[in-house]
């Protein structure tokens, strides 16, 4: 993503630092309505699709706030030229004509006779190419609202250090993992241990240096998912804001890390992004499903992008049981849903039965194939 | 004493920071490598300083580059041209639109036969530049930017790829020529003219800056506007005599509320600006504002306000009736906002040329608006200046966002000279908004000696 403009990120500047206001879970309800606006504007045009973004959500949502998480969203949006036939050919019929004069109506629809189209299709078509006239295509998968608030708290953290001079990273324990991606990612750093099991790594910023700025800027801010595997770092940056030097800092704790394993790449991480097809929608961290008092957490829900009342969840289990898997099994179809797959880790069987009757169930060691919840799907 | 070029600057190495060096123009000790280094830009000054043989060149002097095609110039150009000899080859020449500053400069490159490095703004410029460079000069011409990097005795480059690569080629010309040199001057990359050892610099533009602090710099970097002629020295003879029309329009009802909305936000904020800061600038309430968030509101709003009176009923209506009576005309419309342009485009069929339009699209629109196979073209920013405009008898300026200088560039779009040819300019103007005072600077900016007629 770019950098995002200072005036448009949720923060305020008191005592000489810079504070996020970081997005949690009292912004997941209108993170939601942001996603299923999103949603509903798949198929519209590109400008359609960020009028809506832009649309407030409610007094008790700041525009800042708003703006963030959209653009972040956005971000996770492609969009195509949808057209019969290339708009520039349209164009070169439609102005061509136009030059010879007459109705407008007359020379869209002698443009269309020539191009094998319709009136109405060449209208479309005129600026199909535009950025903003192009349609929304929706991502493989799909953010959650806690997703998604983190993506954004960490776009911002991001952006804040694309303005910095230099970072400090006090760190305790697995050092060695963070300060490989630093160099990997050519980062200018040093590294200087203060005590037994704590270090500090100090890292030039973006606005240190007279060229590459920007580039350097998105390899410092790519480091920040790294810091999820830290089990403790204290962050404090010195960020030119205007003409003002002004502190960030950022502790363990802070909700702009993604959980652990992602930034690896886990296995069930990736999972979803390896189930991704053009006629499903994988949504992530899926629910929760309300069963009376109960609640039902799936990992993940495929859609189908044909009827979305065709509805696939996939949930993972570790340790497992007859007992728990046939529980597990009653309580979906009690919240009436009898599309449900246990992905089921072979190695943590912990009683003498086997699987109940009618349990539709994926083994795996480690890495869940994903061929297999295909086949059940569409078997 | 040892020069040397070293990453846009120029090094000499001398024994001490006492040495005679330290007196050299635009010299400074650097204690970091223990040598003297002053921009390259000074070593002209540094030369001249140290007599005619200093002890060690930099690099051998370049030959002198034979072989260009005698150039035509007409009277006014050829002054132009005197007059930048005269000012030891250094300055600004100000020529309005379509009076062949290219011509000027490619007099300059074929008369000192010096090895040159032109500057454009734009990759269409380039492109332009260099078929007219080719066209004169047999030898191969160097192209950097717009994925191309070959580096030859006569170069065209953007100003985006000079800033970058300055600080490798910064010695290898004499002279340097920067085209649309208006867009120099406020700091941003005039890193890379201090970063050339060129001693010979023209600066080519329409509309050079009004104000003190871009001139100084530019005077520092180029030279001082050392030949200036306006649209209406010109108009009727060498460019086409013209008539401008500003057509006055009324908002409706709904977009004078809508308008009054808009700027009921904005006008408390600005007021307060210009109360602590009386004779601020634009750019200095744009910074205050961006600060608070009634400032960002009251940007926001402006900038609705602005894009509601770009293209309202009012504005839609009199352009169409406009097209109807110059039929058989070429028309130029001008808008201040892709949207508008756009709307344009579709409302009245007319090829938008915007930064979306593809390079080879855009050629070919406007070779097919040479042949006459289109009437109009619409557009908001790209064809304002550089781009090389077929023939057009007709302008009409919806709105503009960028001021006098942005008119001054389009009104020049329609003034070449032809047979009989009178051109006409069209000006709308949404009355009782901030387009009302606008229009009135442009008229300003164009009134210096004009000799076309203007109705209102």
């Amino acid at each position: 993503m770019r950098r995002l403009h200072l005036a448009r990120l949720p923060i305020r500047i008191r005592d000489g630092a810079v504070h996020p206001e970081f997005l949690g879970p009292p912004d997941h309800a209108w993170l939601d309505s942001l996603l299923q606006q999103a949603a509903v504007h798949v198929g519209a045009t590109w400008h359609e699709f960020e009028s809506a973004m832009k649309r407030p959500l409610g007094p008790r949502v700041s525009a800042q706030c708003q703006g963030l998480a959209a653009a972040v969203l956005a971000s996770q949006y492609r969009r195509r030229v949808q057209a019969a036939v290339p708009p520039a050919k349209v164009r070169e019929r439609v102005f061509e004509l136009a030059a010879r004069g007459g109705q407008r109506g007359e020379i869209m629809a002698a443009a269309g006779a020539r191009l094998g189209l319709d009136a109405e299709s060449v209208e479309r078509s005129l600026f199909a190419d535009r950025p903003s006239e192009r349609v929304v295509v929706a991502p493989s998968v799909l953010p959650s609202a806690a997703e998604l608030a983190v993506k954004a708290n960490l776009e911002m953290c991001r952006s804040l250090l694309m303005r910095a001079t230099e970072v400090e990273i006090r760190l305790t324990g697995n050092a060695h993992w963070l300060v490989r991606r630093a160099q990997r990612r050519g980062l200018l750093w040093t590294l200087v241990s203060t005590a037994p099991d704590l270090c500090c790594l100090s890292l030039s910023g973006p606005l240190r240096l007279f060229r590459r700025t920007t580039r350097y800027g998105h390899a410092l801010g790519a480091l920040l998912p790294a810091l999820a595997d830290c089990p403790r770092f204290d962050l404090v940056a010195t960020l030119v804001l205007g003409d003002r030097e002004i502190e960030l800092r950022l502790r363990t704790g802070d909700p702009f890390l993604p959980a652990y394993g992602e930034t690896k790449g886990g296995s069930w991480f990736e999972l979803g992004n390896r189930l991704g097809r053009d006629e499903w929608i994988v949504v992530r961290d899926a629910g929760p499903i309300e069963l009376g008092r109960r609640l039902l957490f799936p990992d993940l829900a495929l859609v189908s992008r044909r009827d979305a009342s065709c509805q696939w969840f996939v949930e993972r289990v570790g340790f497992w049981t007859t007992g728990h898997l046939e529980g597990l099994q009653a309580s979906y179809a009690a919240a009436g849903i009898d599309r449900l797959i246990l992905c089921v880790e072979e190695r943590l069987r912990c009683g003498e039965g086997d699987v109940p009757q009618g349990v539709r169930v994926v083994w795996h060691r480690g890495r869940v194939p994903e061929e297999e919840i295909w086949r059940i799907i569409e078997g | 004493m040892k020069f040397r070029f070293d990453g846009g600057t120029v090094l000499l190495e001398a024994p001490d920071p006492e040495s005679v060096a330290g007196g050299l123009p635009g010299v400074r000790w650097d204690a970091r490598v223990g040598a003297f280094r002053a921009p390259a830009s000074a070593w002209p000054r540094i030369r001249q300083a140290l007599g005619p043989a200093p002890a060690e060149e930099m690099r051998s002097t370049a030959p002198v580059l034979d072989g260009w095609s005698s150039i035509e110039l007409r009277p006014y150009q050829e002054s132009a041209l005197m007059a930048w000899e005269l000012a030891g080859r250094r300055g600004i020449i100000v020529l309005p639109t379509g009076s062949g500053k290219t011509k000027v400069a490619l007099a300059a490159m074929a008369r000192t036969g010096l090895s040159t490095l032109c500057l454009v703004p734009t990759r269409v410029l380039l492109d332009q530049w260099k078929r007219e460079i080719e066209a004169v000069w047999p030898g191969p011409v160097g192209r950097l930017g717009d994925g191309a990097r070959d580096i030859e005795r006569v170069t065209v480059s953007t100003y985006e790829s000079a800033y970058r690569m300055m600080h490798a080629l910064g010695d290898r010309f004499d002279l340097l020529v920067v085209d649309e040199v208006h867009h120099f001057g406020s700091g941003v990359r005039d890193e890379a003219l201090e970063m050339s050892t060129a001693g010979a610099r023209i600066g080519l533009t329409a509309t050079p800056p009004r104000d003190a602090a871009a001139q100084n710099r530019l005077c520092e970097t180029v030279g001082r506007v050392v030949y200036e002629l306006t649209i209406g020295d010109l108009a009727g003879g060498y460019l086409a005599p013209f008539d401008l029309m500003t057509v006055r329009i009324d908002l409706t009802e709904q977009e004078r509320a809508a308008y009054e909305g808009w700027m009921r936000q904005f006008r408390p904020v600005h007021s307060e600006f210009f109360r602590l800061a009386p004779g601020g600038t634009w750019r200095a309430f744009l910074r205050y504002a961006s600060r608070t968030s009634a400032g960002r509101r009251a940007l926001a709003a402006v900038r609705e306000a602005r894009q509601l009176i770009a293209y309202t009923e009012g504005k839609r209506a009199a352009l169409a009736d406009i097209m109807r009576r110059h039929r058989d005309s070429r028309v130029l419309v001008f808008t201040s906002h892709n949207e508008s342009a756009y709307a344009v485009g579709r409302e009245h069929l007319i090829m938008p040329i915007t930064c979306h339009v593809r390079r080879r699209e855009r050629e070919q629109a406007l070779e097919r608006f040479r042949r006459g196979e289109l009437r109009a073209l619409v557009s908001a920013r790209v064809l304002n200046e550089g781009v090389d405009i077929p023939d057009a008898d007709v302008a009409i300026v919806l709105a503009g966002a960028m001021g006098e200088r942005e008119h001054v560039q389009r009104v020049g779009r329609v003034l070449r000279p032809g047979q009989g040819k009178r051109a006409m300019i069209y000006e709308l103007v949404a009355q009782g908004t901030t387009e009302t005072a606008k229009a009135r600077r442009r008229s300003a900016a164009l009134a210096s000696g004009e000799t076309a007629h203007t109705h209102s």
